[in-house]
């Protein structure tokens, strides 16, 4: 059979060499058609006002380049929420925190308000038993910083600023390790209510409030809201709602105590309360929701 | 032949199989604890060790031993030489089964919930990721001896052209090898150190472009086989001939150009990317439909010839004429149909807008369930039909329960995956243990799910019945027949182009698009800074 002969070499390079030339110019083409449609051609139409080059700089996701984003007033006053990351640096620092010098940190300064065990001595007071130490840490730098304001903010201030980065991490890790002497549940007041902290209100976008404050799984500063008491838990929300309390990173509370109605906001304080702080001055007005 | 292959491609095989068994039974279980019906063990805990599970050993385990056993048979039948390197080839299968194992039991222990896609920042226990190596190295080792062989038969063959069979394993293997790059190096630079408490920080918009890398074609990895079988199996089963040799060697060289510079059609919804390699990829993705329309194309006809041969007549009177009872012609008719409705879907997939309706809804795992595990998968148990006969030497008593298991397989899947896609239209989120269908929103779901748990029964029993088949094999009658025939095309090349009788032209085409669409993208985490990830232990976490 005389085409089965393999073909001499330079037959063999007349045969390959349409096929090395054109399928290179076929994929290069279809690439630069490409660039041109996705650099040029697609961004600037729309976004009007961009010349070519800012368009190809936002096509590339080069940030700040070309055209800077159109200062906000509002962005230039706001300064961050908090002063805490949660960097390495900061997990670290808690990772090695010293619960033995924590407790004496606890000795000297906290405990006539919040107990050696964490529980509040009275509910002016709030728990820190359930807590965890990225929590408290939080919370402890806010307050030294001034960051968190409201409510009986002040009275904290004072205290934190009395204490270096270590100790706070110290005092934290002590009172995360305390572990409570009692399990609660919160109180099923309302449908509404039950159903706000379960599952939210999609048709106000809230999420629930469970996605956070369950104890895992939310941001790892989200306080545990079990067990706090009725007062204090309405006082943050009130707070959260008025903006006079601003420490929360993203404004992720203040977003959502904006929506709530004052009623809600004490059903829910109550539910979380588990009957906590409700003893005397409550009694009346929890005896009212209950029914 | 001095050393047989039969049984080192057995054992890729039935690994692959056992896995797959294995990981149906699983599949069936998440469906009931997804479902209104309460399932063994319910609860997040245990349904995320099952999914990650599952997802592993149907995504991972299954294609790479089963391409791997298959790449086998094909280069010492369609070359009919021995293996080089038989050795070598033995230890590429421990490495991958002792990697499944490490991985399958850093799992079962709870300690490597990570899903099978294993997106950083979480990370679980290390051994799931060395496991996830070993099987990659295992792999790498079958790309050297695919390659090897081929080289060796060429310079045995001087000019002559390399079967299509053989050439498109090479083909995958070659793909395999640029596609595996990706998730290497994320494995190894990035999530390893992580796992192992060397790092406490990640980058994840780098983690998920090197991980887009590899996802999309890993895809055509899995689907490669299915395709070979097409164009070199099915004609020969169908009594015809291949229409077009050369036609099919351009489909699978499209393959390999145009599955890895598009990973990033999977980053859509990802902040860390300009939208103009984005724009670009989605561009170079929609090129995948020139192979599928071709092969639609080529296939059909290639049917046509064979069912005309069978004295067909009339417009459509050759698709009855075909032989239906084969289960090769079966499995492929049924894969087509499943094709066809699986394609419309990626269509929506892939533009950008759409996409971002069903973004991780159950529309997803519909989907791949209905390409991957339907079309693609029914293909695997064809060419099982197929080959196992030549590997034992032995034949099965009949077809019948072959056919039974091919249509329950069709009709489990599509009674699976068509309320599915629904559902996922419908919000209904993937990779969600339990749904609580007291909630009025959602309460219109239950009985869609339950329909399609139904499905997923009729799946585990096609698998298992599956496996009975293959055993089946081992106890039939003794043949001694173990000569493969491939199907002849109708005009047999005698000397081609080096472009459609090698790679290397086509090596260097995808390294300038991958330099193109992944250059930049890759290289701006090194100049353009963004905030790292905090690691998240699955062990801690509990
Ligand atoms: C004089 C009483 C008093 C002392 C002493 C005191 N606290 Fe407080 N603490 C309070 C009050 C009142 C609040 C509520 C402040 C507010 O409304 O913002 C509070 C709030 C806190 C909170 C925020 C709790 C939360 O859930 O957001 C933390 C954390 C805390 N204290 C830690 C400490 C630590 C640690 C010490 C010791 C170093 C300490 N406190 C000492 C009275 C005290
Ligand atoms: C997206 C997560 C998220 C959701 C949802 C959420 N919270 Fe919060 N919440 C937080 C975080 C984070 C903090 C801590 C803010 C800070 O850093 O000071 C917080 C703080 C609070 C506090 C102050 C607690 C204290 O000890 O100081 C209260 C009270 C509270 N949330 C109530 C609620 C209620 C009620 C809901 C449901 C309506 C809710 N939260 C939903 C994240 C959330
Ligand atoms: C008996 C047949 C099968 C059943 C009943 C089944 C069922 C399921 C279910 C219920 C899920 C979880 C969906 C979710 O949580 O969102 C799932 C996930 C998955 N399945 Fe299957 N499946 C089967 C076969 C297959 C096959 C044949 C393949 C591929 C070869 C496959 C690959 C996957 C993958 C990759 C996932 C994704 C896991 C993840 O999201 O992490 N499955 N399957
Ligand atoms: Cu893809």
């Amino acid at each position: 059979m005389v085409e089965d002969r393999p073909p001499v070499p330079a037959e063999r390079e007349a045969l390959d060499r349409p096929w090395r030339i054109w399928a290179s110019v076929a994929v290069v083409s279809f690439v630069l058609l490409a660039f041109l449609l996705g650099f040029l051609v697609v961004p600037e139409r729309g976004k009007a006002g961009f010349d070519p080059f800012t368009a190809m700089c936002r096509a590339l996701g080069i940030p700040g380049f070309g055209r800077e984003p159109p200062e906000s007033p509002a962005a230039e006053r706001a300064a961050p929420a908090s002063e805490v990351a949660w960097t390495s640096d900061t997990r670290r620092l808690l990772a090695s925190a010293d619960v033995k010098q924590g407790a004496q940190v606890a000795e000297s300064i906290c405990l006539p308000c919040h107990g050696m065990d964490g529980v509040g001595t009275t509910p002016i007071y709030p728990h820190l038993v359930r807590q965890s130490a990225a929590a408290i840490f939080k919370q402890m730098q806010d307050y030294r910083s001034g960051k968190r304001q409201g409510a009986q903010a002040a009275i904290m201030t004072a205290f934190a600023q009395m204490l270096d980065d270590r100790q706070i991490a110290n005092v934290a890790a002590y009172y995360a390790s305390q572990r409570p002497s009692q399990r609660v549940r919160p109180i099923a007041t309302s449908p509404a209510i039950v159903e706000l902290a379960r599952i939210g209100d999609p048709a106000r976008s809230l999420p629930p409030c469970e996605a956070c404050h369950a104890g895992s799984g939310g941001p790892i500063e989200a306080p545990v809201l079990l067990g706090q008491s009725v007062s204090y838990l309405e006082q943050q929300l009130q707070a959260f709602a008025s903006g006079e309390r601003r420490n929360d990173i993203f404004a992720r509370m203040r977003t959502i105590a904006q929506q709530l109605t004052p009623e809600e906001i004490r059903g829910l304080s109550l539910y979380y309360s588990a009957g906590s702080g409700t003893e005397n001055t409550e009694s009346d007005a929890t005896a009212a929701m209950l029914r | 032949m001095k050393q047989r292959a039969e049984p080192l491609i057995l054992a890729h095989l039935w690994v692959a199989f056992v896995a797959f068994a294995i990981a149906s039974v699983m599949g069936a279980a998440q469906m009931l604890s997804r479902s209104p019906l309460t399932a063994p063990a319910e609860g997040p805990e245990a349904y995320f060790i099952s999914v990650t599970a599952h997802g592993t050993l149907m995504a991972y385990v299954l294609p790479t031993l089963f391409v791997m056993g298959f790449g086998y048979f094909v280069a010492t039948t369609a070359l009919a030489r021995p293996l080089p390197g038989l050795r070598a080839a033995w230890l590429g299968f421990w490495l991958a089964l002792v990697g499944t194992l490490l991985a399958a039991l850093a799992v079962v222990t709870g300690r490597a919930t990570v899903l099978y896609t294993f997106y950083p920042p979480l990370t679980g226990s290390a051994l799931y990721y060395l496991g996830l190596v070993l099987v990659v190295v295992g792999s790498w080792i079958w790309i050297v001896l695919m390659i090897l062989a081929m080289r060796e038969w060429k310079y045995e063959n001087p000019g002559r052209p390399v079967p299509l069979a053989m050439f498109a394993t090479v083909a995958n293997a070659v793909m395999w090898l640029w596609t595996t790059a990706g998730v290497a190096v994320e494995l190894l630079f990035q999530v390893i150190p992580a796992a192992l408490g060397w790092k406490d920080t990640i980058d994840v918009g780098l983690s998920r472009t090197l991980f887009s890398w590899t996802l999309h074609a890993i895809v055509y990895f899995w689907l490669i086989p299915a395709y070979i079988a097409f164009y070199t199996m099915l004609p020969q089963a169908a009594g015809g001939r291949l229409y077009s040799d050369t036609m099919g060697r351009i489909v699978f060289i499209l393959f390999l150009l145009y599955s890895l510079p598009v990973g990033m059609h999977h980053l859509f919804m990802d902040p860390g990317h300009g939208t103009g390699f984005k724009f670009l990829q989605m561009m170079l993705t929609s090129l995948v439909t020139v192979p599928t329309l071709l092969t639609i194309f080529t296939i059909a006809a290639s049917l046509e010839i064979a069912g005309r041969l069978r004295g067909g007549k009339g417009l459509f009177g050759w698709i009855a004429a075909l032989p239906w009872h084969r289960p090769m012609v079966l499995a492929a008719g049924l894969s087509f149909v499943m094709l066809g409705l699986g394609g419309f879907g990626g269509l929506v997939n892939m533009g950008y807008g759409m996409n971002a309706m069903v973004h991780n809804t159950s529309w997803v795992t519909a989907h791949f369930h209905l390409i991957f595990g339907g079309s693609v998968v029914i293909m695997y148990f064809a060419i099982a039909y197929e080959i196992w006969p030549k590997l034992t030497g032995r034949r099965a008593v009949g077809t019948g329960a072959m056919r039974v298991q091919l249509w329950t397989w069709f009709i489990g899947v599509l009674v699976t995956t068509l309320p599915w896609h629904a559902l996922g239209l419908g919000g209904q989120p993937r990779r969600v243990a339990t749904f609580d269908f007291s909630e009025p929103q959602i309460a219109w779901w239950a009985p869609w799910i339950l329909v399609s748990t139904v499905g997923g029964a009729l799946m585990l029993a096609s698998a298992l019945l599956f496996i009975w088949n293959l055993v089946g094999f081992h106890r039939g009658p003794a043949t001694g027949e173990r000569h493969m025939t491939y199907a002849l095309a109708v005009h047999p090349p005698m000397h081609l182009p080096r472009a459609l009788n090698g790679f290397a032209l086509w090596n260097w085409l995808v390294l300038f698009l991958m330099v193109v669409a992944y250059g930049y993208p890759i290289a701006q985490f090194f100049f353009v800074d963004g905030p790292p990830a905090l690691i998240q232990r699955v062990t801690e976490a509990g």
